[in-house]
């Protein structure tokens, strides 16, 4: 069945269908909903409302833009919905997260199976502006208005996030990581952000 | 050349992160709330009609009340408010300037 015909027939409400899509995007969207919230059953439970919201209104789908994106996009706002139900952004990214030291071999784990799951060792507030600039390509300003905070709020959580993942590659030795660059500058990074 | 930190993440396909399925109860905890959905959608077609109907009958029957208890509310303010009545002040009442000057004018009213 093509993208096309398997939306038609969830716009029929046609439960097959319905089943056939989430089983088609569910496992991507499994990985985005636990970028953003730690606990697999939490993200089970973002992903179920996620896709609820998706198969209730894919009747507003415009079929202009790419269909993954538009389910990435309830996916991702969503995570964080739930994310701002149990914590108030503003006051969780202005103060100073404490960095918990984490073991070799566990950072070693992580990088092993897939590099993104290091981001599940940052912190709430780094690892959410890290997801949303870095990995969906949101800009400071978008995610200052998503998250409620100031725009050099979001630049700073980035660089504070950099910096820790940094760390966490070169306490585990990973392969290469000389060969990528970091500026450490942070005025560098306010300044080739945008305004 | 050395390449930015952040391609490091950006190189890893988001898909490589879907390595873990959600649970199969996922899927039916996701099946139960879209029946509920599709009950209350069914429901509210079936009668989505109906209380229109009802809407329009409820209008058609209270308009005519509501009009004619209006209507009565009028009158009967109107019939409440008191006419007007003449009062014939006694003399003791009066303030003998005042009196006087009416009395003046009244003279000369009847002179012209």
């Amino acid at each position: 069945m093509t993208e096309q015909q398997l939306i038609k027939a969830c716009q029929n409400r046609e439960r097959k269908a319905q089943q056939a899509l989430y089983d088609r995007y569910s496992p991507l969207m499994y990985g985005v909903c636990k970028r953003y919230v730690r606990r697999a059953e939490d993200a089970e439970d973002v992903l179920i409302e996620a896709f609820f919201k998706v198969l209730t209104n894919i009747g507003n789908f415009k079929s202009e833009g790419s269909f993954e994106g538009w389910i990435r996009r309830i996916v991702v706002n969503e995570s964080l919905m739930f994310l701002r139900k149990g914590h108030n952004f503003k006051h969780m990214l202005e103060i100073t997260e404490l960095e918990m030291p984490v073991s070799t071999t566990i950072i070693q784990e992580l990088v092993a199976s897939d590099i993104l799951n290091l981001l599940s060792i940052l912190p709430m507030g780094y690892r959410t502006v890290f997801n949303l600039y870095v990995i969906e390509g949101y800009k400071h300003r978008e995610i200052a208005t998503m998250l409620n905070i100031s725009i050099n709020t979001s630049k700073s959580q980035l660089i504070l996030a950099k910096k820790r993942l940094r760390n966490l590659l070169e306490q585990c030795q990973y392969p290469g990581i000389e060969l990528f660059e970091m500026s450490t500058d942070e005025e560098e990074e306010m300044a080739t952000s945008e305004p | 050349m050395k390449n930015d930190f952040l391609d490091l993440f950006r190189q890893t396909p988001p898909e490589s992160s879907s390595a873990s399925r959600p649970s199969p109860k996922a899927w039916r905890k996701l099946e139960r709330k879209l029946d509920g959905y599709d009950r209350w959608r069914k429901l509210m077609e079936r009668y989505a009609v109906v209380m229109v109907y009802l809407i329009l009958l409820l209008v058609v029957l209270l308009v005519p009340v509501i009009i004619t208890l209006i209507l009565r509310d009028q009158q009967q303010a109107l019939s409440r408010t008191p006419k007007a009545v003449i009062e014939v002040l006694h003399e003791k009442d009066s303030i003998p300037g005042v009196r006087a000057i009416l009395e003046k004018g009244a003279q000369k009213n009847k002179q012209e």
